[in-house]
């Protein structure tokens, strides 16, 4: 469980991101980050990873309090993904990139070949692990930034915006990944505009609105008060909107929408 | 299609053929002079630069008077005036016989054209300079027919077998001709209309962008690389017309669109374009204020552009595009690092001067969520082939069907589908 008890934060004086804000979060679970823009979904990220301080409160992993340690402690027990792959991508090899981090943590060699290698068989990238980073295609370079971020055997995994700039095809393959990692016993945190992609993901969302935490709960139950949606800026799913129209239960994976709409077409018949 | 190869813009011709010249010229300083006959390089260069190029009957006329200025300058000859007549009157003819391409001969899949072409060349250009040398210095006759011209034809044999082995490194590297990998675009055929919601899609690499660069003028132009392809925006012949002309007809919204904005301020980057286009102050002030009332910035023409948001970003440069009237705008991904909110604006934005202001609109798109509505006309890419263009109904029934890029397919547009078609 990782805990954020009355933390707030600020980057200047008098202008808070967060006031006082608690939340729990599973580490077991896909856990949704939404809210506006600019209302500090990336920076509530930055300040679990440890890369912010919050001026007040604290935040545990389990029983440890992680809001006073060092970014690398940290780092062995959360895993971060950048929106941009392109800005964690250094290394000159795909293999080189995945081992640094288990590296700069002080595993030991045989510790270190084993979790790259599994990380990158999971992203499916074991057969690239000579390429250069920089060659990949998009999808696979922000696959890489995930299995560098695994191979550093994490408990969670933070996620922000993984989708930008993919095709759907990638973006469909990304969200697989993301879904079997979690089966593994992964903890995501996912932060996303996309409220398709949380619909269909996502165990509980957080909702971030006026330096608070204005929403906290599963994605059904938001998603059914359309009003409260639309007030926290977000929009409903095209499978939320789609059940609406066509007057069947409130339905959030395109899977479940199909089923339903079969239901009720026996029902009916 | 007559012509198989596009073969570039201005740009490309005039710069093979100096730099030809150039070495020729080089060539031709240091070549070794045995008994009063030495390879003619300057023919051999501008007879594979025509080869490359193939350039209309006039710009082979223009690299013949260059060449003779230069050979004039050059020549160590009794009358070097006489290459003044003799270079552009052989590059003309060369640049018929290569238009003709009626010695366009394999042997053995070696192409021999360029062979035959330079000892014709040689041939006509050594003749008419020694006609004419003999003429004005009043030779015999028997010097003429029997040392002059023989020597001529030694020099023009010499030459074809010279530029025959030098035509295909030079191919190589200025010509992307013939090889099919080095087309990233096959057999594009593509008609958009005026009045169109044209949007292109396709997964990442497929060569959407590239499509779309051609579609602004920007790629035909400058590579050589397009085959077999028509490009149709409303009776404009992309491929065929001039960058200038496109200019003025198609604006263009780069992927990258802050690479777009040069200036501090909202309205400094729209009087950029409009001074530039020579209209006088009052005229900029009146455009302005109209084009960014069209895009929703009226209030913010002070603000420092590094402090607008992607959306307003985005927006600006489309004002920026409008203030310059073109009939045909172009957008790369234009969302893409926007948030939904801003999307929806931007393409309700794309979709009123559509409708309101008859404005041609092309998209490239990799996921159809917030344009679905406003599409009249899609066309999808697939490995730099087209796979399907037409009415978007039609379009994505084609890609459902042959699971061409079928993930992109909204889901409402899906069950719809499939409930009419009795599958779910």
């Amino acid at each position: 469980m990782l805990k954020l008890e009355n933390v707030s934060f600020a980057y200047a004086i008098n202008n808070k991101i967060f006031d006082d804000i608690n939340i729990e979060i599973d580490t077991q679970e896909i856990v949704a980050i939404a809210g506006r823009n600019g209302t500090g979904k990336t920076t509530l990220t930055r300040l679990i990873m440890g890369l912010l301080h919050p001026q007040a409160g604290r935040i545990k992993l389990d029983e440890m309090v992680i809001s006073d340690k060092p970014p690398y402690i940290i780092a062995k027990n959360i895993g971060y993904v950048f929106q941009n792959p392109d800005h964690q991508l250094f290394a000159s090899t795909v293999y080189e990139e995945a081992a640094y981090a288990p590296k700069q943590l002080g595993m030991t060699e045989e510790e270190r070949d084993k979790y790259v290698k599994q990380a990158l068989i999971n992203t499916g990238l074991w057969d690239k692990k000579d390429f250069m980073p920089q060659t990949l295609s998009l999808g696979d370079k922000q696959r890489l930034s995930i299995a560098s971020a695994l191979a550093a055997n994490p408990r969670i995994l933070i996620l922000d915006e993984p989708t930008s700039g993919q095709d759907c095809r990638e973006r469909t393959v990304l969200l697989r990944l993301m879904r079997k990692l979690n089966n593994n016993g992964l903890g995501i945190i996912l932060v996303t505009h996309d409220m398709d992609i949380l619909a269909e993901h996502a165990h509980k969302v957080v909702v971030i609105a006026d330096k608070q935490i204005a929403y906290a709960g599963t994605p059904r139950e938001l998603f059914s008060d359309e009003k409260k949606t639309i007030e926290l800026g977000l929009e409903l799913p095209e499978t939320v909107r789609i059940s609406k129209e066509m007057e069947i239960e409130l339905s959030l994976t395109p899977q479940e929408l199909y089923e339903k709409i079969t239901a009720g077409r026996k029902k009916n018949a | 299609m007559a012509k198989k190869y596009h073969q570039g813009s201005d740009l490309r011709w005039i710069t093979i053929t100096t730099l030809l010249l150039a070495i020729g010229v080089i060539l031709r300083l240091i070549s070794p002079n045995i008994g009063g006959i030495s390879l003619n390089w300057n023919i051999v260069m501008y007879v594979t630069a025509i080869l490359l190029c193939r350039p209309t009957l006039k710009q082979g006329l223009g690299i013949g008077i260059v060449s003779g200025i230069i050979a004039t300058m050059t020549s160590k000859a009794a009358l070097p005036y006489a290459n003044l007549l003799s270079d552009p009157a052989a590059a003309w003819s060369c640049a018929l016989l290569v238009k003709t391409r009626i010695f366009n001969i394999k042997i053995s899949r070696i192409c021999i054209e360029p062979m035959i072409v330079i000892f014709i060349t040689t041939f006509i250009s050594g003749g008419i300079f020694v006609s004419l040398t003999k003429i004005v210095l009043a030779l015999p006759m028997s010097l003429y027919l029997y040392a002059m011209l023989p020597a001529v034809l030694l020099v023009a044999a010499l030459g074809a077998l010279a530029g025959q082995l030098f035509y295909f490194p030079a191919a190589r590297i200025f010509n992307s001709d013939g090889s099919e990998k080095n087309f990233l675009l096959k057999n594009i055929n593509l008609n958009i209309s005026k009045g169109e919601f044209f949007v292109i899609t396709g997964v990442n690499g497929s060569g959407k962008s590239t499509l779309l660069l051609s579609l602004a003028g920007a790629r035909p132009s400058y590579f050589a690389g397009f085959k077999d392809s028509q490009l149709f925006i409303d009776d404009i012949d992309i491929i065929k017309s001039d960058s200038a002309v496109l200019n003025k007809k198609i604006g263009v919204v780069m992927a990258d669109y802050e690479a777009q904005l040069v200036t501090e301020t909202i309205n400094d980057e729209i009087a950029f374009s409009l001074e530039n286009a020579g209209l006088s102050p009052a005229e900029i002030i009146k455009k302005r204020a109209e084009v960014l009332q069209k895009v929703g910035l009226k209030n913010l023409g002070n603000r420092q552009i590094t402090s607008l948001s992607g959306g307003q970003k985005q927006r600006l440069v489309l004002a920026a595009i409008l203030a310059m009237d073109t009939e045909v705008l172009v957008l790369d991904e234009p969302v893409a690092a926007v948030d939904p909110e801003g999307a929806r604006e931007i393409y309700d934005l794309l979709y009123k001067l559509n409708k309101h202001d008859n404005k041609t609109i092309i998209v490239v798109e990799h996921d159809l969520k917030y344009v679905m509505d406003m599409i009249s006309h899609m066309a999808v890419l697939e490995n730099g082939q087209l796979m399907f263009t037409g009415e978007k109904q039609d379009c994505l029934k084609y890609m459902y069907t042959n699971k061409v890029y079928a993930e992109v397919i909204p889901l409402r547009w899906k069950i719809r589908w499939e409930m009419e078609q009795g599958l779910c």
